[in-house]
């Protein structure tokens, strides 16, 4: 190959020194932004997105059409900061890639939120990029999955997704966007407990030889990024739960908990 | 399979794991990029029975290193810095040149930067078996791993990191011997920076790095004396300064710095192109530059400046009054008169007046071409002003054995001499060597270091001997060199690509479940034979004909399948692709690929299954194609036959087998085909091809040479692989109409 950067020396370390099968770094925050329902800062290596989820409520006015009696929409926007990537530039509203981004993460989550919960109702999906390195649509879509948790918004499954590519015969995983340059690559979206697979997404040609091994290490990946997502979950609840006991709406809580009995 | 993790990148380490820097596009735009690296602990030192790294890890390293050195009685090991590898790659990858050696992550990425050739060759000796050789990758271990300065230059930044890993190499070799109790403590080894920049050395020393220039590493090493010749005379300088450099007259012009030559180009005033020495003569060279449609012409040492064939130059051109025409004389550079030979030493300790000879010499016989020329055949003529990419490599030479001084003819004292290439394109070569006196009557190798512009000749330093002039081997390998052919046995890594089984090797039983039958046509039983020349090995191609029931007639072409063989992106199969063809010599061929493969699993041979290829046509009676069909295939070659003998069959009417028939029916066909390719308006453009005699198959030396007798059956095998190649070239253009390339003579309007 011809790339000036050595993606994978002969010590099988990448350009960023981890190995084959190594992740980047991950970091999950669930600091509430503004009227969110549930928001979620997920860092990925040096990728940033910050999505926030509200709803379900009542449609707005103008998009009421589309509508359904038995379930709720999901509508996504993907907005890109304009200080998110290398090149400065200023990409409207009508952007295909993120038009498209936008949608490959709606078909994701469509049948992983129970929808038939909410009829005629709408759950918006805001995601905002804040930096971008390799595995944009990997994390749009696990930051959603905790988004939509932190909503309280019902779902089968978590689904997390990673991207994995080929160098040579070696699968790569979690490329960055060096890698993503030169290695052609798969997005893989498992449902963890399950074992489906919600979402894969090939922009580039992999051969047929090489693709069911990368599938598969995507999809042990996915686990090793679930149990992970299920952590950051579990520590945020409980910390909400003990701040629930701590405080003085401890009795509200106990309340409702009876009405429910 | 390897466990899949997620490394935790701690934020506040982020100063030292992210690293900023701004790019500049193909456009002009500035980019700002921001990447990321992951510091390890699991980065081995190599080094056998290391305890503090992990067991797991292969070693390379032997544990005390090498005690062989008189400077390092207790062992060491060398950790050279990038410069010297740029400029010493002959030594070290010389056979006697055998310390245990660490090779950087840094050093190897600047090598790469700098140099792709060299960075081959680096990575060539570090897969090779019987070296010594570890690479570590310091910028990912945490203790070694730094970062820029903000007021470090790249370089500076780089040398920094090497003599940090040269510290933490130090240390770590303590954790590597710990000391035993009851016993004294034992000398540890250690590892030795070797750099030629006296600013770093002296760092180093601050640091307490144990450091050593080249050549003094080189002098204390037990077999010096074949090893100090390798060294290049780029790293000689602050060893030697024994002539005062500066107090000579420069003889050329220095060159423009880069960015005005690149500028100059740019705004159209300079011109830039490849330097083509004249062969007939040595004062006189051109560049082809797309400005001018005849080439820049380049007239007197003084004007070619330095350049030597190959190099990508940049030229003035002068003024037209100035222009000139090429001379037709013939002007060599050993038949000048005698005084000028004997002045034009190669010690260098030309004065002035002799000087002023060589150079008037030199410019009557310019002068005397150049004034009686017609003005019609003037063309650009100019000056090389700078040098954009050298492109020396090894040169085969023979020393010059006048420029010997004959006071020490059989002694074995450092002198310089001049070797002269082969090629008549380039210039002399000043070389300093202790063998010299050895060296006289063989063909040697040398290498172009530096050509100073005080320095009438270039320097250079000697790589090896081929053998002795003439003799059959020592020319042999200096044809090989010269052309640039490939010609070094395969390596471990290129063999390691074959498949296990080797001679061995077998089609298996066909069943769905071995992959070599996946969509693989079962044609074993047709009737399939190879015409080639007498005494192929090679045999690469087969074909078969036979009637089909409704009248018309399949033939087919067989090609042996070496893609299953040779998978892309392999060590082998970079190396089929630098090699690009097999070179038959007289008496030996250059294989492309490793002989297991060329001659035997990649052969069609008789009575064997072998993997195929195959394209099979449907054709009426007058040859014309119903249907084509291309697949991947197994088959049994019935039999292999020379052209005279495939003849012989066919011309003989007693015979009347399958075998026969089948080239019958080949061979009308193939008249067919060739009549009508010439209707067509094909062109013939064969010229006789000529068969060498060798003594006996042992000696192998040639004694006659004979023109190869035609057969009509030649042309058979022609025909059908033109058919063959037509027939792909169609299918590929078809299904790939943007990637397929189909070379094809430009329609012409008669």
């Amino acid at each position: 190959m011809s790339s000036r950067i050595e993606l994978l020396n002969a010590g099988l370390l990448r350009s960023d020194g981890r190995r084959p099968y190594e992740l980047r770094t991950l970091a999950i925050n669930f600091a509430p932004q503004g009227t969110a329902d549930g928001s979620v800062t997920y860092s990925h290596g040096l990728t940033q997105v910050r999505v926030s989820v509200l709803g379900p409520h009542e449609p707005k006015q103008g998009t009421r059409r589309e509508t359904f009696h038995d379930r709720a929409t999901l509508n996504v926007e993907v907005q890109l900061a304009p200080f998110g990537v290398g090149e400065r530039r200023r990409r409207g509203r009508s952007d295909k890639r993120l038009l498209e981004l936008a949608a490959s993460i709606k078909s994701t989550f469509e049948p992983v939120v129970q929808t038939h919960l909410y009829p005629r109702s709408t759950i918006d999906i805001f995601v905002h990029v804040l930096q971008l390195d390799g595995g944009l649509l990997p994390a749009c879509i696990n930051a959603s999955t905790l988004a939509l948790a932190t909503a309280g918004i019902p779902l089968f499954d978590f689904v997390c997704a990673i991207s994995g590519g080929v160098y040579g015969t070696q699968p790569l995983l979690d490329l960055t966007t060096v890698e993503e340059n030169d290695v052609p690559s798969v997005v893989v979206g498992v449902m963890p407990r399950t074992g489906r697979v919600t979402l894969v997404q090939m922009e580039t040609r992999l051969h047929m030889d090489r693709f069911e091994e990368v599938f598969r290490v995507a999809c042990d990946a996915g686990k090793v990024l679930w149990s992970e997502m299920r952590d950051a979950l579990r520590e945020r609840t409980g910390d909400l739960v003990d701040k629930l006991e701590a405080g003085p709406g401890m009795v509200v809580a106990k309340e409702t908990e009876e009405t429910y009995d | 399979m390897p466990e899949i993790t997620i490394l935790k990148r701690p934020r506040d380490e982020a100063v030292i794991t992210q690293r900023m820097f701004f790019k500049k596009t193909a456009r002009g735009k500035v980019i700002k990029v921001l990447r990321e690296r992951y510091l390890r602990d699991d980065i081995s030192c190599g080094v056998n029975g290391c305890k503090a790294c992990s067991a797991t890890a292969q070693t390379v390293l032997s544990h005390s290193g090498d005690t062989t050195h008189k400077e390092f009685p207790t062992g060491h090991y060398i950790l050279p810095d990038t410069n010297v590898f740029l400029a010493q790659m002959d030594l070290i990858e010389s056979n006697y040149f055998t310390p245990p050696i660490i090779i950087l992550q840094t050093v190897m990425e600047e090598v790469r930067h700098r140099s792709l050739p060299l960075y081959s060759r680096l990575k060539a000796l570090t897969t090779t078996d019987e070296r010594k050789v570890w690479v570590f990758y310091n910028e990912f271990r945490s203790e070694t791993a730094i970062v820029r300065e903000d007021d470090e230059t790249p370089n500076d930044r780089n040398d920094r990191g090497i003599r940090k890993a040269a510290e933490w190499y130090n240390a770590h070799l303590t954790l590597a011997h710990p000391p035993i109790r009851g016993q004294p403590n034992v000398a540890l080894p250690k590892v030795v920076l070797i750099t030629d920049d006296f600013a770093n050395r002296q760092k180093a020393e601050k640091e307490k790095i144990p450091c050593i220039s080249v050549r003094n590493y080189v002098d204390g090493m037990k077999n010096s004396d074949q090893l100090l010749d390798l060294l290049s005379a780029t790293g000689s300088d602050e060893v030697e300064p024994t002539r005062a450099v500066a107090g000579r007259t420069a003889l050329y012009d220095d060159y423009l710095p880069m960015s005005t030559l690149v500028a100059g180009v740019k705004a159209g005033q300079l011109h830039q192109g490849h330097f083509n020495a004249n062969q007939y003569n040595y004062l006189e060279g051109n560049v082809p530059v797309p400005a001018f449609t005849k080439p820049v012409l380049l007239v007197g040492r003084e004007n070619m400046n330095r350049a030597v064939q190959g190099d990508v130059v940049v030229v003035e051109v002068f003024n037209e009054r100035e222009w000139k025409a090429p001379t037709d004389e013939v002007i060599d550079q050993e038949g000048k008169p005698s005084y000028d030979t004997k002045n034009d030493d190669a010690e260098d300790s030309e004065e002035e007046g002799d000087d002023l000879m060589v150079h008037e010499h030199e410019s009557k016989a310019l002068r005397a071409e150049h004034t009686k020329k017609a003005p019609a055949e003037k063309q650009p003529t100019g000056r090389v002003v700078g040098i954009i990419k050298r492109n020396w490599r090894a040169y085969v030479c023979h020393i010059d054995s006048t420029s010997l001084t004959s006071s020490n003819a059989t002694s074995l004292g450092l002198q310089t001499v001049f070797a002269t290439p082969v090629s008549r394109l380039l210039p002399r070569i000043r070389l300093r060597t202790r063998q010299a006196p050895s060296l006289v009557g063989n063909k040697i190798l040398v290498t172009i270091d530096r050509w100073e512009i005080t320095s009438r000749y270039p320097e250079g330093h000697f790589v090896r001997t081929l053998g002795k002039a003439e003799s059959k081997e020592a020319e042999q390998e200096s044809l090989l060199l010269e052309f640039e052919v490939p010609y070094r046995p395969f390596g471990k890594a290129i063999l390691d690509c074959l498949p296990p089984e080797g001679e061995q090797w077998v089609v298996p039983p066909k069943s769905a479940a071995y992959p070599e039958w996946r969509d693989r046509a079962d044609l074993r039983d047709l009737i399939i034979c190879s015409i080639d020349p007498p005494g192929c090995q090679d045999i690469d191609d087969a074909l078969h004909a036979r009637r089909l029931t409704n009248g018309n007639i399949e033939a087919g072409v067989h090609i042996a399948d070496v893609s299953h063989f040779v998978h892309p992106e392999t060590a082998m199969d970079n190396e089929a692709a630098a090699r690009g063809s097999t070179v038959y010599l007289v008496d030996k061929r250059i294989d492309m690929l490793p002989a297991l493969l060329g001659t035997n699993l990649c052969s069609l041979r008789p009575h064997v299954e072998r993997l195929a290829f195959s394209v099979i046509w449907e054709m009426t009676v007058d040859a014309e194609i119903v249907d084509v069909r291309f697949t991947k295939s197994v088959i049994a070659s019935k039999a292999a036959f020379e052209y005279g003998e495939a003849q012989l069959r066919k011309d003989d009417p007693k015979l009347n087998d399958n075998l026969t028939q089948s080239i019958r029916l080949l061979n009308s066909l193939a008249q067919k085909l060739k009549a009508k390719r010439m209707a067509a308006g094909a062109l013939n453009l064969a010229s006789p091809e000529v068969k060498i005699h060798l003594d006996s198959s042992e000696s192998s030396d040639p004694v006659d040479v004979e023109q190869k007798a035609l057969h009509e059956t030649n042309s058979l095998v022609e025909e059908f692989m033109l058919l063959a190649n037509t027939s792909v070239a169609k299918k590929t253009q078809e299904s790939f109409p943007q990637t397929s390339t189909a070379s094809a003579a430009p329609t012409y309007k008669l």
